[in-house]
């Protein structure tokens, strides 16, 4: 692949192409692929349930990037999407397990201790438990500001929430997190 | 824009224990992976399932990422085809409205419910409204308007993609009728359907392959939620055992 663009708005330039849509989505996909999945994965916990995530959102970017408006970012458009989805995506299995009267009280928590590299005594694996104490979308605003150490005003442009409510969450969170990492 | 050492100092702050904590990821994902995720983003376009395997959550098969653009355009190109294919053959054709111009008589569907309770002995049960119910039981309640559990999949699948569906489809020309229903019509027909006739009508009718069929065409964004749930839970769960469904 020759001449591959790499800023966003060449991206998007090259998208409404016929002739490049498909090259320009290609590089897309792959410019923000790692960030995106590691942001889907931590809010599903499970490797195929990111995947299918991650697979749908980027539909949803390929039929929907011709009506993008630029006046907001790309990148906190597609982070939009890709929480969008997670958040969907956890409360439908919520339902699910509920429908199949599921005794389960915290899958993702399960999930965690069900990996093969886990380790309850050590402070990552602990992290992890923590997190999966949050609700959904506190859970999120941690990720976002804690792992991909997002400003505020783009966090609050991706989850539709007042910056001074984002800070009041994450820092309720990291006291939440730390409380339950101290008294396990 | 706030710098990675604002973020750190705030951290640092709240909680000098998890300030500390190094950030590195508990989460694995095999060698690879990333290189094939556009691919098979692009293969997905149009199949509504994902065209790889996972042996566990810390694999992908070798390539994934790799291939996965080209595989999302596949899936786009496979998504538009159809469309393009009678654009290209006939654009007349393309332009006609898919409506069918079949019809059934007056207010058949507005007494079809009333009709098929009095002879499943439930006239008078509670009515519950259609909208309340999950899923499954609009499904049903289409079924029982109809005769003919299928064609749930018509009025609220965009798509039949289950081999299992279009063979329904083929052999069962009601579901023909069906698919002509506007959406006004249909809901009117399902809207006095008992919870009693559409149970009776699953548990006698509700097979396996019929389950399968309705669960893999059902957009589970329309589902409302288990709160709203009003009917029987002997009646829901025994439903669920009945058709092997959770």
């Amino acid at each position: 692949m020759t001449n591959q663009p790499n800023s966003d708005q060449e991206l998007l330039v090259q998208f409404r192409e016929p002739s490049t849509k498909e090259r320009a989505f290609t590089a897309l996909i792959k410019k923000y692929q790692e960030k995106l999945y590691w942001h889907i994965r931590r809010m599903v916990v499970d490797h195929e349930d990111a995947n299918d995530v991650l697979q749908n959102m980027f539909i949803k970017v390929w039929k929907g990037l011709d009506n993008f408006r630029e006046d907001s970012q790309l990148y906190t458009w597609l982070y939009r999407i890709a929480t969008n989805e997670s958040l969907s995506f956890l409360e439908q299995r919520k339902k699910r397990a509920s429908i199949s009267l599921s005794e389960e009280n915290n899958p993702l928590e399960n999930k965690l201790r069900a990996d093969k590299n886990f380790d309850s005594n050590k402070i990552e694996w602990k992290l992890q438990l923590a997190i999966q104490q949050l609700p959904e979308k506190q859970r999120a605003v941690f990720h976002l500001r804690y792992y991909d150490e997002m400003p505020y005003q783009e966090m609050s442009r991706i989850l539709e929430t007042s910056e001074g409510a984002l800070k009041a969450s994450y820092h309720h969170a990291v006291k939440k997190i730390e409380d339950f990492i101290l008294n396990h | 824009m706030e710098q990675h050492t604002d973020i750190q100092t705030e951290l640092a702050q709240l909680s000098p224990l998890l300030a500390a904590l190094p950030k590195t990821s508990v989460f694995t994902v095999s060698e690879g992976y990333f290189e094939s995720i556009a691919l098979t983003v692009l293969a997905g376009i149009n199949e509504n399932q994902s065209t790889i395997t996972v042996e566990n959550a810390a694999t992908v098969p070798p390539g994934y990422f790799d291939q996965l653009a080209s595989n999302i355009l596949e899936k786009i190109k496979l998504q538009q085809s159809t469309a393009d294919e009678l654009q290209q053959l006939s654009p007349l054709l393309a332009a006609v409205p898919k409506q069918n111009l079949q019809s059934v008589p007056e207010n058949y569907f507005e007494q079809l419910p009333q009709s098929i309770l009095q002879q499943t002995g439930t006239a008078g049960a509670k009515i519950i409204p259609i909208k309340k119910r999950p899923a499954l039981f609009r499904y049903a309640a289409a079924a029982v308007v109809t005769g003919l559990l299928a064609l749930g999949v018509y009025k609220y699948a965009s798509i039949p993609v289950n081999p299992a569906a279009n063979n329904i489809a083929t052999l069962d020309p009601i579901i023909e009728k069906g698919r002509s229903m506007s959406d006004a019509e249909f809901e009117q027909a399902l809207k006095n359907v008992s919870s009693d006739a559409v149970a009776q009508y699953l548990l006698l009718h509700g097979s396996e392959a019929d389950m399968a069929a309705l669960e893999d065409n059902i957009d589970e964004s329309v589902l409302p939620g288990m709160d709203e749930l009003l009917l029987n839970d002997n009646i829901f769960r025994q439903l669920f055992d009945d058709a092997a469904v959770n």
